[in-house]
């Protein structure tokens, strides 16, 4: 009898084994799959057009602003500083090319080799129709279709002059980064 | 064994991936162009260095029997 139970018994264990080791096969043999994607862009590239042409201006016995609009329109704070001759005032221009309806920033800054001038107050049209505050802001090139698309970007901007400045002509830079941040 | 390990690669794969996508999207692209002004000196204009002093003509009727020394009255015989 003895005997018998301890036959019993030990091929009940055998069995418990053998069941847990099964258990463990299935569990380490499992698996799951998730999907891998991804969107490929046009680069966004910005290269100059035209420069930003303030024009011929009398030389002022108070500090004094120049203005350019984005159309290319020209005033100051005093009218008699505007003077004809010379290269004709406009707004200057980049070209930007980049995904379509991909939004992008902008940020727009200029140094003036005189710098008792400066400017700012800067302000953009073509790739979008809002004023840039503080030389920044966001843009979307072209709007239709997908793909690489371009745009205008046109700046408009103040130049500051100072009391009684020297005479002569006055240049500097006009910078624009763009970026898909 | 390989399948644990094909799993491993791809997740690799996606997170190459990923880094690849930041890694575009934080390019950025910048370009110059010019600023340019012309000062040029304030126009003089006119100044009146002094006033002009006309000297000043009364005008009187003329009687028709007034005379020019040596001459005859106007109207007059």
């Amino acid at each position: 009898m003895n005997t018998l139970r301890k036959i019993l018994i030990g091929a009940g264990s055998a069995a418990l084994v053998a069941g847990l080791a099964t258990a463990a096969a299935a569990q380490s043999s499992d698996s799951a799959s998730v999907g891998i994607n991804a969107r490929l862009i046009a680069p966004l590239t910005i290269d100059p057009d035209l420069s930003l042409e303030f024009g011929t201006i009398v030389a002022p016995t108070a500090a004094a602003t120049v203005t350019i609009s984005t159309a290319g329109a020209r005033t100051a704070s005093d009218t008699e500083l505007l003077a004809p001759g010379g290269t004709a005032p406009r707004a200057g221009s980049f070209d930007i090319t980049g995904e379509a309806n991909q939004a992008f920033n902008i940020s727009i800054s200029a140094v003036m080799s005189d710098n008792t001038f400066s400017v700012d107050n800067f302000t953009a049209s073509g790739c979008f129709n809002t004023i840039i505050a503080a030389g920044t802001g966001t843009g979307k090139t072209a709007n239709t279709g997908t793909g690489s698309a371009a745009c205008e970007l046109v700046v408009g901007a103040t130049l500051n002059i100072p009391a009684n400045p020297s005479l002569g002509a006055k240049s500097g830079t006009l910078t624009t980064t763009v970026d898909y941040n | 064994m390989k399948r644990a390990s094909l799993f491993l690669l791809t997740s690799l794969g996606a997170i190459a991936c990923c880094a690849q996508a930041v890694a575009l999207g934080v390019s950025s692209s910048s370009a110059s162009t010019g600023v340019n002004a012309r000062i040029v000196a304030r126009p003089v204009g006119i100044q009146v260095v002094s006033p002009l002093v006309l000297p000043s003509v009364t005008a009187s009727a003329v009687s028709p029997n007034a005379s020019f020394a040596g001459g005859r009255a106007f109207g007059g015989n």
